[in-house]
């Protein structure tokens, strides 16, 4: 239920940067969440749709975009998506890999009047 | 009309967690941070652990339940500074309530705090306390599909204790398969087979956790 955390988090940045930018009105906001966060998307929306009443948002849509986990060779620079829990380099089977996407929790942008 | 923001969500916990860092690095101690689910065990480690640890070091705990405070009851026996934070129902513990336990601990007097996190296997891997060492508990009777299902706390963890091994011969939990899957998710984690109740296979993990709180 780490979902109230994030809701909380993206209203106040949302509210920050709208008054910021002069906007009145509030009608979507863009989030991009990695899939390694674990969040649950019905809890994330019902949970939005109740924080946001009674504000300047109260009509914002949460529009989600699920980045998947890709990962990075260190040894060969192969970028991969790991398969059956695999996260060893697929092209020269190296253990040193990195996460380059699927970890985001990030508001790429507000919508509004 | 679109804005764009570019922020992460959680970058005021990220904020405060570099600043708990940076006062861990100035009194020169380390945070380790046990995530597991409720009853996987982390209390009962943590007493096993603790009285070999008082031997050389001074020890300081920060409890986080939902609610209650039996676990740190459990720990006083040990006359060491234990501060307790109530989430009231929250899932995780995050890194401005730790700043503030750490305002009720003598810093300064300290060589390695125990961070007890609220019983979750996803929410609290989402928030960086300003840990230095991440630990994973997982106890044999959850299951051993535990680091397939959840990928984030099985890959950050520096180390995993698979606690209550005493159980494997009366459930199915294939040892094998649950470590094969932990190495091809996280190559470089320690490993470590306990009971914390039988007190077997503390040894091990006394003494790797000793070479890290140097």
């Amino acid at each position: 239920m780490h979902e109230l955390t994030v809701i909380e988090n993206i209203m106040n940045i949302s509210l920050q940067v709208a008054e910021q930018n002069n906007i009145s009105r509030i009608s979507a906001v863009n989030l991009d969440v990695g899939e390694m966060q674990h969040l649950n998307e019905q809890i994330l929306q019902h949970g939005f749709d109740a924080s946001v009443k009674d504000t300047i948002m109260s009509r914002a849509d949460l529009k989600l975009r699920w980045v998947p986990v890709k990962l990075k060779c260190r040894d060969c620079y192969h970028i991969f998506e790991p398969q059956n829990g695999c996260y060893y380099c697929p092209q020269c089977k190296s253990k040193d890999t990195e996460i380059k996407q699927g970890m985001e929790l990030t508001i790429n942008s507000i919508e509004g009047e | 009309m679109e804005i764009k923001v570019l922020k992460n969500v959680l970058d005021r916990n990220n904020d405060q967690a570099e600043k708990n860092k940076a006062l861990l690095r100035k009194h020169d101690l380390v945070m380790l941070n046990m995530i597991s689910s409720p009853g996987a065990g982390k209390t009962t480690i943590l007493e096993k652990t603790i009285p070999e640890l008082l031997k050389t070091k001074n020890v300081g705990v920060i409890e986080g339940d939902a609610y209650t405070s039996k676990d740190a009851e459990r720990l006083q026996k040990f006359d060491i500074p234990i501060v307790q934070i109530n989430t009231e129902g929250t899932c995780h513990l995050d890194s401005s309530s730790v700043r503030s336990a750490f305002e009720q601990l003598d810093l300064a007097q300290l060589d390695v705090i125990f961070v007890e996190n609220v019983g979750n296997l996803i929410c609290p891997t989402g928030f960086d306390l300003g840990e230095n060492i991440r630990i994973a508990v997982l106890s044999t009777t959850e299951g051993d599909d535990k680091p397939a299902k959840y990928p984030m706390l099985f890959r950050q963890a520096k180390a995993v204790v698979l606690n209550k091994v005493d159980l494997i011969p009366y459930i199915h939990f294939d040892k094998d398969g649950f470590f094969s899957d932990l190495h091809l998710l996280n190559p470089s984690v320690n490993t470590f087979e306990m009971s914390a109740f039988k007190e077997t296979g503390v040894d091990e993990w006394i003494n790797w956790l000793k070479a890290h709180i140097t």
